[in-house]
This record gives C-alpha cells, sequence and structure tokens, in this order.
C-alpha cells in the first residue's frame, strides 16, 4: 500500500507549492568531518555467475562520486554444506569467485572480509524461488494522466515470510528505484505488484525487462529503509543509516537471492 | 505522604474556618451588553479586596459579609462597571458590560484591576486576546487562533506557514486541543496550513503551556481550550469576510430575546477555482478546498438550567484527475451541555461529548476501486462541579470518561479489485477516565495556591489480537481477547500544585509542579503535517506518556496603570515513554506497526520572557525563549540524547499594533528562530547502483535561521448604525526573505557526478487584502 501513498503526497506537495511561489536554491553546508567507512557490497545468485563482492569507502558529501575502492581485502563465501571459496580481487574492489557455480535455495552463506585490520561477517540464506508468471503494463492514472505502470505477477506460497525485490530497466537503462514487498498483506494469493516510479515514465514501444528477486527478510528490511532514508520528499523518514546484516560496522548488504526475469515491449 | 495530607487537611480546615460571621452570596453571569454573549475570566471584586472570576460560561460567584458592599467587574476591552448594594440575604447580579471601543486609546480600566497577571496562581497560561488577533497580520488573511499563539514565548511554529505548534519542547501531538470541551484530532487544514478554527465564531482561547487545572489532561505538552461565541441573544446579526483563498459567513441572533440564541457560521476556501487559471491540464483538473461549518444553540430554561449545543464539521477534500484518485479527512464533533446551578455557590457542568476524525485516500482505476481510510471515534462524558464556598476558596472537582474506538489505516477494496484485496487492520478499544478535585486557594494576603490531583486511567479494551516482541520487533507471542475483554489497565496520578507569592503590590513569584498522561499517540515519520499520520492508542507494548514539570516565574507588572506586564519563566520537564520509529520503519499499510516503534525518554528546559504593553494607542509584545529538548531512545544515535526535530535554541517574536486614526491601525510582527535540529547526510556512498548518503548523528545539523518581517492594517469603513465593514490588508515576509521549507541532497545537473544541497522556500512576499462586514 506504501506505493500508493508515496505518490499521493507526492503529488500533494507539488499542488501546495502550486499557490506559494516555492523556489530552489543551491546552498553550501558545513558538512565535512565524518571518518570514511568500509561499504560493502555482496551477492550471492542462483544463476551461473560468480558470487561478487564489492568493497569502496564513503567519501564527504561535496566530494565528486568517484568511490575509493578497496583493495587487497581477503574475502571468503562459505556455504552450511562446507563449501568454502576465497574471491580473488578481477577490478579493483570487485572481488569473484572463481568459477560460476550456482548458488542453492535453503543454503546459508557466511561472507567474510578481512581488510586494514579489521574483520566483517554477515549471513544470508537463500529463499526458494516463487514463479515469475506474468509481466504487465497497467495504466494508472496520476495526476490525471494514465501513466503506464509495470506489473509483475506471481502466487505467493501459503505461509508468511515470502520477500520480493524487483528491478526494472526500460531500454536497457536501470531505474534507480528500489522496489520490495513482502506477503503480510498477500499470504498465499496471486500478486500484481505495482512498481510505481511516478519520475520515471514508461511509453509504449519501451522495451522493458524486470528482474524478480526472492530475497531472504534481512535483506528486505534493509532495501526498505534504504528507500525511505533516500527519499527527501514529505513522506520520508528521518534519515538513518539502514541496519544491515553485518556484524562490525560498515555499510552496504550481504544477499543470497534467486533470479528470474521476464521482458515485454509495452503496447 | 504523610506531610502532604497534613497539608491537605490544613487546606481544607482553612475552608470551614473562613466561616465565621452571616456570609451571603451574589451570583450570576457576566455578559456583553451589545450581544448578549458570556465574558469569560472577568474580575470580580469587592471593595476590601476579596475577588471572583467568571468562569467559562461567564458564571461568578462571590462570598461577602452582611452589610454595604462596592462590587466591580473589569475585563479588558470592556467598560468597568460599579455596582453599590447592600447584603441582607443571597443575591442574583447579572451585569452586561459595554464594549469600550468607542472610546479607543483611553485607558478605562482602573489600575487595581489589572494585577490578575501577578496575583493568581496561574503559571505558563496565555489568553489569546481575541481583538489582537483581528488585527494581527496573517499568510493570505486567514486570521488564525493556531498561529497568534506561536508569537507567544515557550510556542514554536512547527514550519513555515504551518498551524502545528510545540509547546515547551513537546510533539504537536502532545497538545490537547479541545473546542467546546470536544477534542480535536487533526487542527489542521490543507496540510497543516490554516487551523481549522474560523476566527470569527471563536470567542476565548486560553493555552496552558504547564500549571494546567486538574479538570484537564490527556496530553502532555498543553492545553489550548477554544470556546465558540454563543450568538447574539439581542438581535439577528450577519456578518463575514471575503478574502484571496475562502469566506466566510456568520449568522446568528436571538431564539427568545437575552433568553437564547443561535449560531451558524461556515467557511471555505477556493483555492481549486485558483488552480483553474493554471494552464496545466493536470492542475486544471485538481479539486482542493476545505470548509468547516460551526453551528450552536443556546438557551437560558430558568435562572438554575442552561443548555447549549454545539457542532463542528470541517473537510479537506483533494481530488486529482476526475475522481479517480482523492483524499479528504476532516473532523465532526458534537457537544451537548447543561450549566445547572445546584445553589448560588454550586456550579455543574455536564457534557455529552462526540468526537470524530477520520482520512480517507479513495482510488479507482480499471476494475479496481478502493478505500484507504483511518478513523478516531469518541464518546465523551465529563462531569464538573465548581463550588464556592466563601471569597478565599474556589473547589473544583469532576470527572470524566471517554470510549475511544480506533481504526488504524485499513483497505476495503471493491470484489472486482484484482490488484488489491481488503486488509481490515484490527481496530483499538479503550477506556479513558479520569477523576479531579483542585483547590484554588488565597491562603493569605500575599500567598495564593491552586493544587489538585487528576487520577486518571486507560484501559485497553478488546477484541484484538495484541502482541509481544522481541528486542528486533519480531512477535514473540499473541494473545486474542474478545469483546470487552481488559488487555491492560493504566493508571496515573497526575498530582499539581502551583503557588504566587506577592512581594510587592505589584510583582509575585509563582512555581509550580505539575505532571500529566497521555494515552493516545500519533505517529509520524514526516516532516510535514499529514492526514495519513497514524493515532495509535496506548496497548500492552505502548505505554502512557508521562511527563513532570517544575517551573518557577517572576511576575512584574509596572508602568503607569500597569500597561506593561513583564515576566520570566523557566521549566524543566521530564518526559518518560516516548515514542519514535525504529530507522527505516514501514508506516503505511503495517498492519502491526508496534513492531516498528522504539520507547524511550525526554527531557526539555528552556527560560521564556515576555513584555508586554496592554494599554494605549500603541501596544503589543516582545517574547523570548530559550529553550532545549532532547530525546533518548535506545536504537537511536546509540542510545545518547540528541534534540528533537523542534528543538530551537533561540525564538524570538516582536508583535506591535498601532491605532493610527480611529479608522486605521496597522500591526507588524517579525520573527526569528534557531532551525530546527536535522539529519544531514556526513558523507556518501555508492551501494545498489546509487549514490546514497551516510549519517552520522540523529538531528546533529540544523536549518538555516529562520526570520520574518509581517506587517497588516485594518481599515474601518464607514460605519452606520445598520451597517459596518472594515479592509484587511497584509503583506507576509515583506523582505522577501526565502526561508528553508525543506534541504534536500541530489546529484548536480550542472556539475554531474558532485552532490549538491538545495534549499526549497515556501514563500516570499504574500500581499494579500480581504473584506469583513457586519449587519
Amino acid at each position: 500500500m506504501k506505493y500508493f501513498l508515496k505518490p499521493c503526497l507526492f503529488l500533494a506537495l507539488p499542488v501546495l507549492l502550486l499557490f506559494s511561489c516555492d523556489q530552489e536554491e543551491i546552498i553550501e553546508l558545513d558538512l565535512s568531518g565524518a571518518p570514511a567507512q568500509y561499504v560493502i557490497e555482496g551477492r550471492v545468485t542462483d544463476e551461473a555467475v560468480p558470487f561478487q563482492v564489492r568493497i569502496s569507502r564513503t567519501v564527504d558529501v561535496y566530494h565528486s562520486n568517484d568511490f575509493p575502492a578497496v583493495r587487497s581485502a581477503v574475502v571468503t563465501i562459505s556455504d552450511d554444506s562446507g563449501q568454502v571459496d576465497t574471491l580473488l580481487e578481477t577490478t579493483p574492489g570487485v572481488y569473484e569467485t572463481a568459477d560460476a557455480i550456482p548458488g542453492v535455495s535453503g543454503r546459508t552463506y557466511t561472507l567474510q572480509v578481512w581488510v586494514e585490520g579489521r574483520y566483517f561477517v554477515a549471513h544470508s540464506t537463500m529463499p526458494a524461488l516463487v514463479p515469475f508468471t506474468d509481466l504487465r503494463a497497467i495504466p494508472l492514472p496520476f495526476g490525471g494522466t494514465n501513466t503506464l505502470v509495470m506489473t509483475p505477477v506471481f502466487n505467493d506460497p501459503a505461509g508468511l515470510g515470502n520477500n520480493y525485490q524487483f528491478v526494472q530497466s526500460n531500454n536497457g537503462v536501470r531505474l534507480p528505484n528500489i522496489f520490495v514487498a513482502d506477503d503480510r498483506n498477500t499470504d498465499g494469493s496471486q500478486v500484481s505488484t505495482l512498481l510505481i516510479a511516478p519520475e520515471m515514465e514508461t511509453k509504449r514501444g519501451d522495451t522493458v525487462l524486470v528482474e524478480m528477486r526472492n530475497i531472504d527478510r534481512a535483506t528486505y528490511k534493509y532495501f526498505v529503509a534504504l528507500d525511505a532514508s533516500n527519499g527527501n520528499g514529505p513522506n520520508a523518514s528521518v534519515p538513518a543509516n539502514p541496519d544491515n546484516n553485518f556484524e562490525g560496522a560498515c555499510l552496504g548488504y550481504f544477499s543470497a537471492y534467486t533470479v528470474q526475469r521476464k521482458s515485454v515491449v509495452v503496447e | 505522604m504523610k506531610n502532604a495530607l497534613a497539608f491537605a487537611l490544613l487546606c481544607w480546615a482553612s475552608l470551614s474556618l473562613a466561616q465565621s460571621g452571616a456570609k451571603y452570596t451574589i451570583s450570576g453571569t457576566v455578559t456583553d451588553a451589545a450581544s448578549g454573549e458570556t465574558l469569560i475570566g472577568v474580575t470580580v471584586r469587592a471593595e476590601n479586596g476579596t475577588g471572583a472570576v467568571s468562569n467559562e460560561y461567564g458564571f461568578y460567584s462571590l462570598t461577602l459579609g452582611e452589610g454595604a458592599h462596592t462590587v466591580s467587574f473589569a475585563y479588558l476591552g470592556f467598560l468597568a462597571t460599579t455596582r453599590e448594594l447592600v447584603l441582607q440575604q443571597n443575591q442574583k447580579l447579572d451585569i452586561a458590560l459595554s464594549d469600550n471601543s468607542t472610546l479607543l486609546g483611553e485607558i478605562e480600566i482602573k489600575a487595581e484591576k489589572r494585577e490578575e497577571h501577578v496575583e493568581r496562581a496561574l503559571m505558563g497560561v496565555e489568553k489569546i486576546n481575541m481583538a489582537e488577533l483581528k488585527s494581527l497580520p496573517m499568510l493570505l488573511g486567514e486570521r488564525d487562533v493556531l498561529k497568534t499563539i506561536q508569537l507567544l514565548p515557550g510556542v514554536k511554529s512547527a514550519g513555515e506557514g504551518n498551524a502545528g505548534f510545540y509547546v515547551r519542547g513537546g510533539a504537536a501531538d502532545q497538545n490537547l486541543i479541545l473546542l467546546d470541551e470536544a477534542p480535536v484530532y487533526n487542527a489542521s487544514h490543507l496540510l497543516g496550513f490554516f487551523s481549522t478554527f474560523n476566527a470569527d465564531a471563536v470567542k476565548d482561547a486560553t493555552l496552558y503551556k504547564g500549571s494546567m487545572p486538574p479538570q484537564y489532561g490527556g496530553r502532555i505538552a498543553s492545553v489550548l481550550d477554544i470556546k465558540m461565541n454563543d450568538g447574539n441573544n439581542q438581535k439577528y446579526e450577519v456578518s463575514g469576510g471575503i478574502g484571496l483563498i475562502s469566506s466566510k459567513l456568520n449568522l446568528e441572533g436571538p431564539i427568545q430575546k437575552g433568553k437564547g440564541s443561535f449560531l451558524v457560521t461556515a467557511r471555505r476556501t477556493y483555492l481549486d477555482l485558483l488552480l483553474l487559471t493554471s494552464s496545466d491540464s493536470i492542475k486544471k483538473s485538481t479539486v482542493l478546498y476545505f470548509y468547516d461549518l460551526n453551528a450552536k444553540l443556546n438557551y437560558q430554561i430558568d435562572r438554575r438550567n442552561r443548555i447549549f449545543v454545539s457542532g463542528y464539521f470541517g473537510r479537506d477534500v483533494l481530488r486529482f484527475g476526475s475522481g479517480s484518485f482523492g483524499v479528504n479527512w476532516g473532523n465532526a464533533t458534537a457537544t451537548l451541555r447543561w450549566n445547572h446551578l445546584f445553589s448560588d455557590r454550586l456550579f455543574s457542568n455536564t457534557s455529552l461529548i462526540y468526537s470524530n476524525y477520520d482520512n480517507n485516500i479513495a482510488i479507482q482505476f480499471g476494475a479496481n476501486d478502493f478505500r484507504i481510510s483511518s478513523r478516531i471515534k469518541d464518546f465523551n462524558l465529563k462531569q464538573d462541579f465548581q463550588w464556592y464556598p466563601n471569597s478565599r476558596n474556589t473547589i473544583k472537582y469532576g470527572f470524566q470518561i471517554i470510549h475511544h474506538t480506533i481504526t488504524p489505516s485499513s483497505v476495503d477494496a471493491s470484489e472486482a479489485s484484482d490488484l488489491v484485496r481488503n486488509n481490515a487492520a484490527q481496530k483499538r478499544y479503550g477506556l479513558e477516565s479520569a477523576a479531579f478535585i483542585s483547590h484554588e486557594w488565597q491562603a493569605g494576603k500575599r500567598l495564593n495556591l491552586t493544587y489538585g490531583i487528576r487520577v486518571s486511567d486507560f484501559v485497553v479494551l478488546g477484541a484484538g489480537d495484541f502482541y509481544t516482541y522481541d528486542a528486533e520487533g519480531k512477535i514473540l507471542t499473541t494473545t486474542t481477547y474478545s469483546n470487552g475483554d481488559v488487555v491492560k489497565n493504566y493508571l496515573v496520578p497526575e498530582p499539581r500544585i502551583t503557588a504566587s507569592y506577592r512581594l510587592t503590590e505589584r510583582s509575585s513569584i509563582k512555581a509550580g509542579y505539575t505532571r500529566n498522561a497521555q494515552y493516545l499517540h500519533l505517529l509520524s515519520n514526516s516532516t510535514a503535517s499529514n492526514p495519513t499520520d497514524l493515532w495509535m492508542p496506548t496497548t500492552n507494548n505502548v505505554k502512557a506518556e508521562i511527563a513532570d514539570q517544575v517551573a518557577v516565574g517572576w511576575f512584574r507588572n509596572f508602568g503607569a496603570e500597569s500597561g506593561y506586564e513583564f515576566s520570566v519563566e523557566t521549566y524543566y520537564k521530564n518526559m518518560l515513554n516516548q515514542i519514535d520509529y525504529r530507522n527505516g520503519a514501514e508506516i503505511q499499510g503495517n498492519a502491526n506497526p508496534e513492531a516498528d516503534l522504539l520507547y524511550g525518554s525526554g527531557r526539555a528546559y528552556g527560560l521564556e520572557l515576555l513584555l508586554k504593553k496592554k494599554t494605549g494607542r500603541f501596544n503589543g509584545w516582545i517574547s523570548y525563549t530559550l529553550a532545549r529538548t532532547e530525546r533518548k531512545i535506545p536504537g537511536i544515535n546509540n542510545g545518547n540524547y540528541y534534540a528533537a526535530k523542534q528543538d530551537r535554541t533561540h525564538d524570538l517574536s516582536v508583535v506591535a499594533m498601532y491605532q493610527l486614526t480611529p479608522r486605521w491601525q496597522l500591526s507588524a510582527n517579525w520573527v526569528y528562530y534557531t532551525g530546527n535540529a536535522v539529519t544531514f547526510p556526513g558523507g556518501k556512498y555508492e551501494v545498489n547502483g546509487s549514490t546514497t548518503y551516510y549519517y552520522t548523528e540523529r538531528n546533529g545539523h540544523r536549518m538555516p535561521d529562520y526570520h520574518r518581517l509581517d506587517v497588516g492594517a485594518v481599515f474601518q469603513a464607514k460605519k452606520t448604525k445598520r451597517f459596518e465593514s472594515e479592509w484587511a490588508f497584509s503583506i507576509y515576509n515583506v523582505y522577501g526573505r526565502k526561508n528553508a521549507y525543506t534541504i534536500m541532497f541530489r546529484d548536480s545537473e550542472t556539475h554531474p557526478g558532485t552532490t549538491e544541497a538545495v534549499k526549497t522556500s515556501l514563500f516570499s512576499i504574500v500581499p494579500s487584502v480581504s473584506w469583513n462586514f457586519r449587519f
């Protein structure tokens, strides 16, 4: 439901601004001084691609958007069957397994990172795959015009605890929006999730690719928090770093997830 | 405890000791001679200095010895009246005071009547002068009670143009706002820009920032008690106003002259008409308005009985694109009151109150047709007694019972909806009750004392499932209760005491201690005032909020005829069971919001200065507040104290009004305050393919300082016996200061690959004009 409320307030604000004279101005703030933090983003999927871990560092807000790679870390991913892989640094700050063996649903993966005298560890269990049955584009009336909204369809299995993430790309360009859903209100039924991205218009003729992931609960909560803290609008939460599944203070997340894709040309 | 008991006995003994000699009571109602409206807070005083104050229904009772007396009646803005009488029996004396507006600029009230400010054992109380309110400049010319109180010390605006307010470090939901005794849950329109109170219908507004009398309770920061006009019982009257964004109409008149009257007022905005002029088709098809309707009826059945029926209904409507997407929200209240005099010294009021707040979001597309709604519904019974045993003592006691039904946001979808399902969140029920007693005691020539206790109780009622949670917010146990089962009971004794000691004729020191409990909590994660903010009752997990406040003050009147008032108050407040969201909490459509809550404590302290010039052609005030408000919640900011968002170090208001000629009145106000505490990033990083901000400390930064000057002028057009009208002009933000409304961070468009901070400001210079009439 938050998918509905967010655009609702998103639209309410401009209307208010209409009778005011809203004005934007770029200002300089004193925001320096936070010590750099490690950022670890790790993924294990059920596709035949190497497991990948990216390690970087935070920079000051007014620094340019090139984030220093953290090199020469020792990175391993192990699973509860006893398999241990040591990852190799393939490009600066990017660590990958040598072979491309798919991850397995139900298995718990452990990521360990040793870097510059620090140690970080996180666990993630790859959930069971829920089949991605259909992808539709439906018109939604926002702001008086019909906006096309992509709607993946799937049958949520009975029993609480299924969490989903969707990644949408239009004509090969990935949307930055975070789409996650859980089954608290939809347990055991056919679900059509609306991927509402008010600022990104999907038009007829676009080739739209949607990747559906089954994610674990910690990853779901991480992305919900990340989304809330990113939103600067009136419905945004008090900004905070999302809680993650790492032991040892760092930013980022480690997720073991399943991957399915569907692509349509919007008619 | 023993000492307290002994003290109480002593105080009670004073009641009977004072009873010697033949005593008789003068009692009656004080009204405005022109309209018959009862006057609240009129000082009634005998020649020997003993006195009384008319209550919220204009009733007063003064007991004096047998013999000749001179009794005077004084009220700001009215001509003082004196009556000579010889008391040989209890006597009824109704008084009608005349407005002194015909004698503007002249000082008519005798000085000794104006020392109430220093004398009474009341602290942290601000009475809003409705005449002042009408002359102050306001945003878009909308006169507003809530925005006027923001100019007082200890009261802070919730933001640019916002009707929401913070009192002494409390949050917006910690203010109890009463309209004719009915609690109003959302006191603003249009996401906070206008208050729900139509200023033309308001008779009296009193704000208690601390030392709330025990008859009030249920919120921990303040009480704003708003009384509506009763309606003119002398003659029929039509008044109204046409403004830039709204128009008002007010009809009132006698049902039976001098015995009963009615009043109907209505207000509607026409913002959507402005939208029609827009070239943008989306804006054109947007519907956006609010309206208020107040209606009231009162009738004096006989000398001892009077009844009042009143109601308020207000609604905001916002719709996009031919009804396919709409939001509406509003309050409705209804109050039935019965004043009864058991004797000349015992006044009683019984109120039956219904209060409802709901918000609805309706969405329709394709086969989908659904509504997300939430609601609070209250039934409230209140009984107050006011006993005036003698001229030195007033005893107030009574009880109150409120039944709450709270429906958190639930989804109601039509059968054909294929994308959305019904999701009825559990209704929550609670029974809030309280009993109270207070004693106002003129303990000596110099010492006045008001003390008492309110004992409040909240019963969490079934039906419903109640949960317990682990530290991460995961459900541990579920217990199902059926209808009427008691889930949990909270009982909070709330002792309150305020003393004033007169140092000299015109100065006093005052001190007080107050405890308040709060059982309904507004969960708001956002920076704006959203209609979708969620009210949450106390449950087995959400505990009653409790605040203990101590305050000390010095009050001084000076100048010729005591035309100036000065006060200094300091306070310290400790707050328990404060609520905040976990990081990344989901609020909307969350059937189980308790799982996402964290609990902690808070503290607030400050210094408030107020210098006021009350009389003369030039009047106004300067108010300054130095304050700090902090929260400490395990799980936020590493469990350390952090500034609450409403923390503002300095807050200054300067208000000036000047009667230029009998027909022109000028006014100006200037406000300055330290920016709110906010969380800005301390760094940035890349995750999930996007630039993301890294935060070091909750509310560790500040918005830029805020300041603004408004000016206004009121021109009294030609006045005849039959018809009068006035023009009100105002300019909001005269020097066009671009105050920050929000500051956000984004990837720069002009310098790709870098970040910029963008300040958005809402209002630059906003001129407005409105025309008000009365016939």
